[in-house]
């Protein structure tokens, strides 16, 4: 079937399955590979990008069912020479180790601070609970999102 | 009725391969004409931060900064062997190849300096700040890259490579007399954990953790490895099993085999011993298996400060709590002395 | 396989009759059954973002819960965390953040799965289930609706939730293994309407246990009439450990469950609004 889909504010017009998943829509046809596939099942979080704002797991949903709404991948949040106040934080304290779980924290955070930016310990940890990582502790995952909260907030 | 407890685990494990197994690391290094430098070697950084490791220790070496260094790992067309990522042995076993291999590329560099600056022996000559120079003497110095530049004209290169190999024997099975290990890592931890007595329920709400490493090379990992040591040792001691049935896994899917979630993450509080380990590298040594091992001991020894009933089997799940517990007030009745469940 | 976009119910329940036709909301379940080869539909009927399935509106003393209301739109409405606080906690819980964006109320209703969290919630809060389908609308009342083997007819859609509005209280706890990305265990639902410091009238529903969440107007029955007063807490405790040893009999899960369910009761006892 043919579907128009705006992904980080960008149009493109595909030529998918019906059951194909958002996931793999943004990975093989858009090259959009900074999504990652972990679990497939949505216990994991490596998947999550954005849809009109909110955290979704795009293991579970089908890229016919995003037409319409707007989306984005931590390929829109920024670059290496214009990195979003997270990205600088999350290199800057240590919280990414093996990195797998990393765009999908950056975008539950995002997510998390758009809506509120100045959030608690405990707001922030329940904000990045559907996102599992295995290396970090969560630790400094969590100090990176307090300190790009500070940031935003200047 | 939800209880607090306090629990204290304390560990010590070997590093690296052991049992006299062959346990060798290798690196390749050059300095190069533009006056940076490149470590190839096969241990691979799976996230631990082994590669940042090696380019400081080339760094500190070669008096350059961290990002001068290019680290080649995990390429077994250009990279020489290193082993696994595993049994803790990076920082340590290919942290001391790198080190051998960078300081002799290095002994090279200075020989051939000692000759440039008409010195005698290359004791006298430094590597400073992305400078090469005689030591005290501001005036005979020039950048890195212009004397590796020159010498490269001249068909000199400023290459090396080495192994570094960690000796073990197996225990002997007799007297179990031996040196399996080497070296051994030491950690303590204190668990603070609240148990809810009507469902069996755990929360861990702080873990304070005490590592010697030897040498912290970098810090920020070494807290990092804690902590993602700790929240495994919290997944280790509270929920996580590999169900088997007739050799089958039943749970192979993270809906089905749980580990933490950052809600069930406790504060963590990492306090870096560093008492040196003179056989590694600047006197460094692993961390990343040892850190996990205390956690467990410590939550279990806190649900029994909490609540009085000894967790034999793991993980502690609530139903093996609630079960206790259960069976605790029927033994001894409500609030029964705990030194008698001990015994 | 087709996949379709109504834009209204009306068309959504016309498309229902095609042979194989499933109707897709979040799809949180639905894509991964798919996937697994748990279910092979023919046709996908995507009503996730039909407008008319996606309201939360006061209707008189009736609250009015589109099927593809999402969890989170449930945790952040202000009229829900007043009138239909059970559901309101129970759409807090559920899943992570990132799941509770797309799954709907209705998608967990018609999944049918025991430890739906939304359910218990809304059998406490004594809701009514409208279905469409050819045959027209259905309204049904919840407890009923889930003694149906199967639960759902092929091409029928449900439509919305109706929650009575009657100034009762309700609270709902759930028992997972961890603190979020939890299958409830056990989950509890409990409304409660009184007069000063009687109880007039009383539900109670609990989830995970058996096949499908369902209320207990046994236990229900013990204390309505009586004072709130300080025992019943307690015995609310104790009667729930009864009826879930009763119910579970001698499942596996049955020591700890019949134990553990006090603790949940306790915690929605406590959870019930001021």
């Amino acid at each position: 079937m043919n579907i128009e889909l705006r992904v980080n504010e960008q149009d493109f017009r595909l030529v998918v399955e019906p059951d194909e998943r958002l996931l793999d829509v943004l990975r093989n046809r858009l090259g959009l590979i900074g999504t990652k596939e972990g679990c497939g099942e949505g216990e994991c979080g490596a998947c999550t990008i954005l849809m009109d704002g909110k955290a979704v797991n795009s293991c579970l949903v089908l890229a016919a069912q995003a037409v319409g709404h707007e989306l984005m991948t931590i390929e829109g949040v920024g670059d290496r020479l214009h990195p979003h106040p997270l990205q600088k934080s999350f290199v800057e304290l240590g919280a990414v180790q093996c990195g797998f779980c990393t765009p999908g924290m950056i975008l539950s955070a995002k997510a998390l601070l758009d809506r509120n930016s100045q959030p608690s310990e405990e707001e922030i940890k329940e904000a990045m609970s559907g996102n599992l990582c295995r290396c970090t502790g969560y630790d400094k995952i969590v100090k990176a999102v307090q300190r790009a909260a500070e940031e935003v907030a200047r | 009725m939800k209880k607090r407890g306090i629990g204290l685990g304390c560990g010590w494990y070997g590093t690296g391969y052991g049992n006299g197994f062959p346990d060798v690391s290798s690196a390749f290094v050059e300095i190069h004409d533009d006056g940076s430098a490149t470590v190839s070697t096969g241990a691979v950084d799976v996230g631990q931060g082994s590669s940042t490791v090696f380019a400081q220790i080339a760094a500190e070496e070669l008096g350059l900064e961290p990002q001068d260094i290019t680290v080649i790992t995990g390429d077994t067309d250009t990279t020489p062997d290193s082993g696994t990522s595993a049994a803790t042995r990076h920082t340590y076993n290919t942290g001391n190849a790198v080190l051998k291999a960078v300081r002799e590329a290095k002994e090279r560099l200075l020989d051939h300096a000692a000759h440039e600056f008409s010195c005698t022996s290359a004791q006298g000559i430094e590597l400073k700040e992305g400078w090469i120079g005689v030591i005290g003497d501001p005036s005979r110095r020039q950048p890195l890259a212009d004397m590796v530049f020159q010498a490269r004209l001249h068909g000199e290169r400023f290459i090396s490579a080495e192994s570094s190999t960690a000796r073990t024997t197996p225990v002997d099975r007799e007297n179990g007399q031996g040196a399996p290990y080497w070296p051994y890592a030491f950690g303590a931890q204190v668990a603070e954990v609240e148990v809810d007595t009507e469902t069996g329920l755990v929360q861990v709400l702080r873990i304070i953790a005490a590592h010697d490493v030897g040498r912290a090379i970098n810090p920020t990992q070494v807290e990092g490895q804690i902590a993602g040591a700790v929240a495994q040792g919290v997944g280790y001691a509270l929920m996580e099993e590999v169900e088997l049935h007739e050799g089958v896994i039943k749970n192979p899917a993270f809906s089905s085999y749980l580990i933490p979630t950052a809600l069930d993450v406790p504060n963590i509080q990492t306090i870096i011993v560093e008492e040196e380990e003179i056989t590694g590298p600047y006197g460094a040594k692993g961390l990343g298996e040892p850190a996990m091992v205390p956690t467990l001991a410590a939550v279990v020894n806190a649900i029994y400060d909490a609540v009085g009933v000894r967790i034999t089997s793991l993980p502690a799940t609530p139903e093996k709590i609630l079960a206790a517990l259960v069976e605790k007030e029927r033994t001894f009745g409500e609030g029964g002395m705990r030194q008698n469940i001990d015994s | 396989m087709d996949y379709f976009r109504p834009r209204s119910v009306e068309e959504a329940v016309t498309l229902g009759q095609s042979p194989g036709a499933a109707f897709l909301g979040g799809g949180t379940d639905l894509v991964l059954q798919m996937r697994q080869g748990k279910v092979n539909p023919q046709c996908l009927i995507d009503v996730h973002n039909l407008a008319e399935l996606k309201e939360i509106r006061r209707n008189g003393d009736v609250l009015e819960l589109g099927s593809m209301v999402t969890f989170s739109e449930v945790s952040d409405s202000n009229l829900l965390q007043d009138s239909a606080r059970a559901l309101w906690l129970a759409g807090q819980t559920m899943g992570s953040p990132a799941i509770r964006n797309q799954a709907t109320i209705g998608g967990n209703l018609g999944n049918g799965s025991p430890a739906a969290d939304a359910i218990p919630a809304l059998l406490a809060l004594d809701a009514e289930v409208c279905l469409r389908s050819q045959a027209g609308e259905e309204v049904i009342s919840l407890a009923v609706f889930l003694e149906r083997y199967p639960l759902l007819a092929p091409g029928t859609l449900i439509w919305k939730f109706l929650v009575p509005l009657r100034g009762w209280q309700s609270g709902f706890a759930k028992l997972g293994r961890r603190r979020a990305l939890a299958i409830a265990r056990l989950s509890v639902a409990v409304a409660l309407k009184t007069e000063g410091e009687t109880v007039m009238d009383l539900r109670v529903a609990f989830g995970a246990v058996g096949k499908r969440a369902f209320l207990s107007p046994a236990l229900a029955a013990r204390f309505i009439g009586r004072e709130l007063d300080v025992h019943w807490r307690t015995e609310m405790i104790s009667g729930s450990q009864e009826l879930v040893r009763e119910t579970l009999k001698t499942r596996a899960s049955a020591p700890y469950k019949a134990v553990a369910v006090g603790g949940v009761m306790h915690q929605a006892l406590m959870l019930l609004q001021e």
